[in-house]
């Protein structure tokens, strides 16, 4: 005999009683368990969808709009892509697919599918479609389809000069194939569980057709084979295989796409093992090192050639400005070398005499004298000529800003001529100018197709182009023309490098060689020194300043997944009802049964067993039920976690936005579930025991105690026994007992009951006065106020009500207690003057009813409403009518006569209406929207101004206290101090002393949405966030969350300035997000009209209120879960009301069957006993239900969409539901030969 | 020479229960008793008098409001719960009105089942021999192996016996033990008190409204206001 086998015979002995606590346990652990198996299978899927839109892609070199050779790729064993945003059309035009993705790819590509599709590339004139996008188009194999694609610039669409027509290419193709997730199908580097539209065309048309020919944007570099090549499976990877082929086996698991190292990529110490094997820690110590050996300076976008008409070597870039580093990188190779800005000036005017369209040229000696200053300038004789102009006359030089784009925004600066140069060698160089596109090629200048209009026609000096091309009419120092023409760009437009005799310098320092030198072309000489310093560039340049960095994509993806929405968590709130109320039937029920045992008890305490070991003894049994019931329940959790992914894949869809969620569980997940099942399960019935184990062995073998009066229900242990007082002279002990001075005890004890019953009776009146007053007050203020939409104040006032209500049911109770009218005694008071005898029970039973539908309604108060104010500027929606997101990037000002001209607008439709244009560097959708943990979220880039002078949106919370708003992105006002901010904070903004300008501080400023900062990056404002990315060049992009703005359609984005943002990403051209203001009684026609303007640009125009509503509905869908689930628990919550009946009715049997004897019918009796419960129910339901009524009042008043319905279902479910326990309670507890009871007596 | 010390010692015990006008109502007052080892003493009284609540408090169910209560030398009404449960489990056996059997465990388990309260695994083996050895004893060596539900109230009292004697208490107390037999059997399991109070020479102490189970005992007291008088056989 051991205490093991004494818990084993309680089970089997009280097995029919412990049916009951075996199902609430098999329950509450099925609601537990299922809910984390909803987190499991969320996040199991959004890694399915990670590994699924990554297939064997383990990093990827992405380098947006720069280009680089597809070679490059190829030699670094990555399949090469060229990646395009494009717009899609079915054949027949009536379908639209916007910013969809069209990817050049070659047989490379499909090598790193996880399932290789049944064609080794796409013919030529042939498209594969991704399932999405042909569910979009409604396209098939054999269909033909439309799409048009941003041809590629090298000259940014934000630089004045570049050509704005015939920006992107129409290609009529048919499709191939549509292929699925496992064939790469899903294919983006962008966390998201919305399948992207893909179309895959062959690398070489796209290419071709775009004006990339043999170039990539992206590299993408196979995954290696862990298990089959390097590591052999270890013992935990063997068992954990096991484990989920024989959960797969039996139905717990589903069988998902072949992913042979997620057992090591799913912990820490395992992703490292992994990250060592592939070689691909954070750093990637090997591909850089490969791509270092591997890169040329085409991949630059840099090319070094020999000038055809000088003795030197010039590099230069199809990108017009060299960048930054290239230039420094240039001189610092070879200090000879010489820096060429050449730019178009617009006008050339001296008096009356001007010319249109000439080069001029910045550079330094021997092009200029050594000593021209800023203001002077140096002509060549066709242009002094021309002007009439001789050494010291004065001219005025007018000339696009560079990149002001589209604006086309002129200057004009003058100066005086210093000389005049003769039209030869080294001014008459007509490769000093770039090759601008549109213009290099042309004959004549009224050929060109630059980004401008040929306004000054009659000035055209189109003998001089036909002579001369691009030769420069025009020359000025560097730094004059740097500070004219220097841009986002760069300021350079060549580096020459003057071959000098010693050809070998490069590689030992020298000084520089002001000799000419005059080298022939491609001679030997030549060639060496091209070599030579070929090879110093690419050594001294670095290839992540432009943008060739590989970034660890599939352990980005998986990290977003994993530490995306934990709807484990989520759920286990919404079942929070579900589960209490399964643990309180727990807990009633076991009490129930042990209270039924309380002789059994008793006797062991009589034995010598300590109340302790006794509590460990039952404990023990319900561990074991607890134990057995998580079992049973980690089946059932499959059916509620199946039923949940139901749910979020249809009627809660608004929330996932998929309805790709599939069922996963984790062993992991089973077994911690498993483990807080039962805990939970065993923490309840701990909880129900400690009461009864404490009663004294002599009470609990006369029966069981029982409470005499509700203020008595005292604790009892061995020493309280003695009848010491408790600190108010009560009695401490409490028991019926067989004997005449337990009897006698009782008698005292009611007494001195009803004594302290009357000062609580009056405390607790006067608490539920004092928060009946204090809510009317609350309702008063608000509704005097005009605060009738300020949801927390009514929040706040119902619940004051619910506990008035409450303080004023305890209060009625203690007073019918206490009520001796004999006279007014009658069958029907007699039931509700029963509830006083278990006040506390009753008042445990009235409030678990009244906070359950008070909450369950309530929380309906929290609904956003996206119309509330919707066109205040405070609002979410900032006032804006309309959200915009394009697929090409317009470049137009949409504000000005000129932009909206330019895109064919008619100025009198767009009256009234304004953009807030922003900048766009792809990244994750940092919204609620998506599920994933944002890794990379989406950066804005806007002028501030123009969101500071609208006061649009809220700021929920601003960095530091600080109340600037929009202002913080000002980065240089914020280090003037202009600002609220103090000069520690401005220095965190920057490095060094000097006022630093965009694009050099260490840390820059960002705004995002309050929701977004918190769950989508899991952040809060004043932290810093390291981008996984780098700017383009290279330097790590590091952002302080400066502000958080209110529920808002910015959403999703994080938002800086937009100077930063151009300093940062100078090739992100355009403007692809826009919010705009339009005349409440014109947004349909003013979307219209912007929509089919900007068709080819692929413009979505959505209404503010619209996204909000998008937006708003993943909280709303929450909360009517938890609505929808909190009723379910509500509903087993009443189940627990006929328990409480029953042991009521059992303890009273005696009693019960004295009214028999006295004459009263059985049916009068079962009346009697659910008078009294139906009593209690409609007291908790009335109380919670008018204290939800008044906080749901603004919702009920504002939007009014509250599930009324749904609601009074649920409450209507819980009285019918409580009705029939307590009716089938008591009947079950009359049962049988009730006079027994008396004489049992 | 001196008078060996007694086994159980109660000095001026008093105890109140709260009365119905708020008062007290005194119960026991100043009651002393002294027992023997070995000794058989019956207490009888009218009903209310106060036997049980003596009864518990000797048996540290219930602890007195004054006065002295001395077991075999050691004083029980300053000790704490934990101690008092290990002197109900290894010094004192209790025999109920109502058997109190445990109705899930056999008749050897019920009879076992004080001995897992002290944890001594140890001494368990030898527990099971004398369960046997004592079941055999009052006649159940063929039912050890039934539920309390299987055997008529005779056999589950004698049960109960063995169950109060398999810790060999210096002390046992019985509660109306014939209280719920009829006269046959309750004469036989008087008997079997006495033998077993003679064999184990474990005192016995009886509370009983049965004359003829008291004047088997070797001293007779009546509890009468809350006192003891010992009461002429």
């Amino acid at each position: 005999m051991t205490l093991g086998t004494l818990i084993l015979r309680s089970l089997r002995f009280h097995a029919r009683s412990h049916l009951g606590v075996l199902l609430g346990a098999t329950l509450g652990s099925a609601i537990l368990i299922g809910a984390l198996l909803v987190g499991d299978s969320v996040r199991g899927s959004l890694r399915d969808m990670a590994l699924a839109r990554l297939g064997k892609i383990e990093a990827a070199m992405a380098t947006g709009d720069r280009l680089f050779r597809a070679e490059l790729a190829t030699n670094l064993k990555a399949a090469p892509v060229l990646s395009l945003p494009g717009t899609a059309n079915s054949a027949d035009g009536a379908r639209r697919a916007n910013r969809i993705h069209v990817l050049g790819v070659d047989e490379d590509f499909w090598k790193l599918a996880e399932k290789a599709p049944p064609f080794a590339t796409v013919p030529p004139d042939s498209v594969v479609l991704n399932q999405a996008l042909a569910d979009q188009l409604a396209a098939k194999p054999g269909d033909e389809v439309l799409l048009r694609i941003n041809k590629v610039s090298a000259l940014s669409q934000d630089v004045a000069l570049t050509t704005r027509d015939g920006q992107s290419v129409a290609l009529r193709l048919r499709v191939h194939a549509v292929v699925g997730n496992e064939q790469l199908g899903r294919f983006s580097l962008q966390a998201n569980q919305v399948a992207p539209f893909n179309a895959f065309v062959p690398l070489a048309l796209l290419s071709q057709r775009t004006g990339a020919e043999k170039k990539a944007s992206l590299a993408l570099v196979d995954r290696i084979h862990v298990r089959s090549g390097w590591l052999p499976p270890t013992a935990f990877q063997v068992a954990g295989d096991k484990v989920k082929e024989w959960m797969t086996r039996i139905g717990l698991r589903e069988a998902s796409a072949p992913r042979d190292e997620v057992l090591l990529e799913d912990s820490e110490s395992g992703r490292l093992l992994l990250n060592t094997v592939r070689g691909l820690p954070s750093a990637f110590p090997g591909l850089p090192g490969q791509l270092q050996t591997e890169w040329r300076l085409a991949d630059a976008q840099l090319d070094l050639r020999p000038l055809t008409n000088s003795s030197a070597l010039e590099l230069r870039t199809d990108r017009i400005f060299l960048d930054p580093p290239a230039v420094r990188a240039a001189l610092a190779v070879d200090t000879n070398a010489q820096p060429v800005l050449t730019y178009l000036a617009t006008l050339l005017r001296s008096g009356t005499n001007a010319t249109a369209y000439p080069m001029v040229t910045a550079a330094g000696a021997p092009l200029v004298p050594a000593d021209l200053r800023d203001d002077e300038i140096v002509l060549n004789q066709w242009l002094a000529d021309q002007l009439q102009l001789k050494p010291g006359g004065e001219l005025e030089l007018s000339y696009f800003l560079p990149d002001s784009g589209a604006r086309l925004t002129e200057a004009t600066n003058r100066f005086r001529v210093r000389s005049v140069v003769p039209m030869q060698m080294p001014w008459a160089d007509r490769t000093l100018m770039p090759d601008f596109p549109g213009i290099a090629k042309a004959e004549r200048i009224g050929d060109w197709d630059a980004g401008f209009p040929l306004t000054h026609r009659k000035l055209v000096d189109d003998d001089y182009w036909k002579l001369w091309r691009g030769t420069p009419k025009a020359f000025v120092s560097l730094s004059a023309g740097r500070k004219m023409w220097g841009n986002r760009f760069g300021d350079t437009t060549a580096i020459r490098f003057p071959v000098g005799a010693d050809v070998r310098r490069l590689t030992s320092p020298q000084t520089p060689d002001p000799r000419p030198q005059t080298p022939k072309l491609e001679t030997p000489h030549v060639v060496t020194y091209k070599a030579e310093l070929k090879k110093s560039l690419l050594a001294a340049l670095k290839p992540a300043d432009f943008g060739l960095v590989f970034q660890p994509v599939r352990e980005q993806a998986l990290k977003a997944s994993r530490e995306g929405q934990d709807f484990g968590g989520l759920f286990i709130g919404f079942s929070f009802f579900l589960i209490v109320a399964a643990c309180v039937l727990v807990a009633l029920l076991f009490q129930f049964g042990v209270e039924q045992r309380a002789k059994e008890v008793g006797t062991l305490l009589a034995l010598g067993f300590t109340p302790k070991q006794v509590r460990r003894l039952l404990l023990g049994e319900g561990a074991g039920l607890a134990v057995l019931g998580a079992a049973l329940g980690a089946v059932g959790a499959v059916w509620y976690a199946r039923a949940m992914l139901h749910g979020l894949s249809t009627v809660w869809r608004d929330a996932v936005g998929t309805s790709d969620l599939r069922f996963h569980a984790e062993p992991a997940t089973l077994a911690g579930g498993f483990a807080g099942a039962v805990l939970v399960a065993v923490f309840s019935l701990w909880l129900a025991l400690r009461k009864q184990v404490r009663q004294p062995a002599r009470v609990l073998l006369a029966g069981g105690g029982e409470e005499v009066g509700s203020n008595q229900f005292s604790v009892i242990s061995g020493q309280s026994a003695r009848g010491e007082s408790g600190a108010g002279g009560a009695p401490t002990e409490v028991a019926r007992h067989s004997n005449v001075e337990s009897e006698v005890a009782e008698g005292g004890k009611l007494a001195a009951a009803k004594g302290r019953g009357g000062s609580r009776h009056r405390n607790v009146a006067l608490l539920g006065g004092a928060c009946l007053l204090l809510a009317l007050s609350l309702l008063g203020w608000a509704v005097a106020t005009g605060q009738t939409a300020n949801a927390g104040a009514f929040f706040g006032a119902g619940a004051l009500l619910l506990i008035a209500a409450l303080a004023f049911t305890a209060a009625l109770l203690t007073r019918l207690e206490r009520s001796e009218a004999a006279a007014a005694l009658n069958l029907a008071s007699l039931g509700i003057r029963n509830t006083t005898r278990r006040r506390s029970r009753s008042l445990a039973t009235v409030t678990m009813l009244a906070c359950g539908s008070f909450l369950v309604l309530s929380i309906g108060v929290f609904r956003l409403d996206e119309n509330a104010n919707a066109t205040k500027r405070s609002s979410g929606t900032g006032g804006f009518a309309l959200l915009g997101e394009s697929t090409l990037p317009v470049v137009q000002d949409l504000n000005t006569k000129a932009g909206r001209e330019a895109l064919g607008l008619d100025e009198k439709a767009l009256d009234g209406v304004s953009v807030v244009p922003f900048r766009v560097r792809d990244g994750d959708d940092a919204s609620c929207l998506n599920l994933n943990r944002a890794q990379k979220p989406r950066l804005l880039g806007v002028k501030m101004e123009l969101l500071r002078q609208r006061k649009a949106f809220t700021f929920a919370k601003e960095w530091e206290g600080g109340s600037i708003g929009w202002r913080w992105l000002d980065f240089l006002e914020l280090n003037k101090g202009i600002a609220q901010a103090s000069d520690e904070r401005a220095r965190l903004f920057a490095t060094g002393g000097d006022l630093p300008r965009p694009g050099t501080g260490e840390v820059i400023p960002a705004i995002a949405d309050q929701n977004s900062i918190l769950w989508a990056m899991g952040k809060k404002v004043g932290d810093i966030i390291e981008y996984l990315e780098p700017d383009e060049r290279g330097r790590p992009v590091r952002l302080r969350l400066v502000g958080a703005v209110a529920n808002s359609i910015l959403q999703g984005n994080l938002i800086i300035a937009e100077d930063e943002f151009t300093a940062r990403f100078p090739s992100e051209a355009g403007y692809r997000w826009f919010l705009v203001d339009a005349p409440t009684n014109r947004v349909a026609d003013v979307s219209a009209t912007l929509t089919r303007a900007l068709r080819d640009f692929g413009l979505e125009l959505t209404p503010a209120t619209r996204r909000m509503a998008q937006l708003n509905a993943v909280q709303n869908t929450y909360l009517g879960t938890f609505q929808i689930l909190g009723g379910l628990g509500l509903l087993l919550g009443s189940a627990g009301l006929g328990v409480v009946v029953l042991r009521n009715v059992l303890e009273r049997r005696g009693e019960l069957a004295l009214l028999l004897a006295l004459g009263f019918r059985a049916k009068a009796l079962r009346w009697l006993v659910l008078s009294e419960h139906a009593a209690l129910l409609l007291l908790g339901l009335l109380s919670g239900v008018v204290a939800a009524g008044v906080a749901v009042l603004p919702s009920v008043l504002g939007a009014g969409d509250l599930p009324v319905a749904a609601l009074a279902l649920t409450l209507g479910g819980v009285l019918v539901s409580g009705l029939v326990w307590t009716w089938l309670a008591t009947v079950s507890a009359l049962r049988g030969q009730l006079l027994d009871a008396l004489r049992n007596q | 020479m001196s008078a060996p010390a007694p086994l159980l010692r109660l000095a001026n015990v008093t105890k109140r229960y709260p009365g119905a006008a708020g008062g007290d109502l005194p119960v026991l007052r100043g009651l002393s008793l002294e027992v023997a080892r070995g000794e058989t003493v019956a207490i009888v009284g009218p009903s209310g008098c106060g036997k049980s609540t003596l009864l518990n408090l000797i048996g540290t169910l219930d602890l007195p409001d004054s006065g002295e209560l001395v077991l075999d030398g050691q004083r029980l009404d300053t000790l704490d719960e934990l101690a008092l449960a290990a002197t109900r489990n290894r010094q004192i056996g209790f025999i109920f009105q109502s058997h109190h059997l445990l109705p899930q465990c056999t008749v050897l388990e019920n009879v076992l089942v004080p001995t897992l309260a002290s944890g001594d695994t140890a001494s368990r083996a030898q527990a099971m021999d004398r369960a046997k050895q004592l079941l055999t004893r009052v006649g159940l060596s063929e039912r050890m192996n039934y539920r309390p539900g299987q055997l008529s109230g005779g056999e589950r009292q004698r049960c109960a016996v063995v169950r109060a004697l398999i810790n060999q208490p210096k002390l046992l107390l019985a509660d109306e033990p014939t209280g719920a037999l009829d006269r046959a059997t309750a004469d036989a399991l008087a008997s079997l008190l006495l033998d077993l109070n003679r064999e184990q020479g474990t005192a016995l102490i009886v509370v009983t409204h049965a004359p003829e189970l008291a004047k088997r005992m070797g001293r007779v007291l009546e509890l009468r206001d809350g006192v003891l008088e010992a009461k002429l056989q």
